[in-house]
């Protein structure tokens, strides 16, 4: 990265956390789940998604997409339908780093 | 259109205990039927967990080029399904029905489901796909 002083170097090293477990909202049910995967995969982090409940369809068709251009079996994953359940599970596993995106439209 | 079988999670698998348990996908306008979807909870949470956990390390040692190729050739495949992915989610027409193209997007995005279409046809023009 440039820094500000000519004297000073600063790396940015990208390295995987583990594994991203993303929740997302049912609106843009596309968008919402690429914006995320899309950085967490790049790093080298696997992935679990958790679509709305109103929205699972496109989340399983990307997931399919991904299947289909080889992305290694485990890579992405999808779990739908119980939000409860299945944040409770991921919040209390210490191997899932939580991403929460929550619906803040206007 | 009332698909008798549940779509499946990926890479998450029901419990026995849990596969008649499926609830229905409706359209909050319509209430009608779209689809089945998995009735996932806490043990598919933690299955889907241990299976991303399984391919960690294969994936954070793979080759940055091949990783990169990966990534963008699903990026590109999901710019050319985007149509197909967008019908997923379009709301009802005027005639309060759901559209005839998300039956077809569902069909042709998820083969593996409704076995109609095959891989061979997923690469033939999409004339049947139609938009408004």
């Amino acid at each position: 990265m440039p820094a500000s002083h000519t004297d000073k170097r600063i790396l940015v090293l990208r390295q995987p956390v583990g594994i991203a477990a993303i929740v997302t909202p049912w609106n843009f049910p596309a968008a919402m789940i690429t914006r995320k995967i899309g950085p967490a995969l790049a790093a080298g982090c696997t992935v679990v998604v958790k679509p709305a409940e109103h929205t699972p369809l496109t989340a399983l068709a990307m997931a399919w997409l991904a299947r289909r251009q080889e992305l290694p079996n485990g890579v992405m994953n999808v779990v739908t339908r119980e939000a409860e359940a299945i944040l409770d599970a991921w919040l209390s596993d210490s191997r899932a780093y939580v991403k929460l995106h929550r619906l803040r439209s206007r | 259109m009332q698909p008798s079988n549940p779509l499946p999670m990926w890479n998450a698998r029901l419990t026995p205990d849990r596969i008649d348990g499926i609830p229905v996908l409706s359209h909050p306008a319509t209430d009608k039927l779209l689809a089945n979807v998995a009735n996932g909870g806490a043990p598919e949470a933690r299955g889907a967990v241990d299976r991303a956990e399984g391919a960690a390390e294969r994936w954070r040692s793979m080759l940055v080029k091949s990783a990169v190729r990966l990534l963008l050739r699903f990026a590109a495949f999901m710019l050319q399904e985007q149509d197909s992915l967008a019908a997923l989610c379009e709301p009802r027409n005027k005639a309060n029905r759901w559209p005839k193209q998300q039956e077809i997007a569902v069909c042709r995005i998820l083969p593996a489901h409704c076995g109609r279409r095959s891989r061979e046809d997923l690469r033939r023009p999409r004339a049947s796909v139609t938009h408004r």
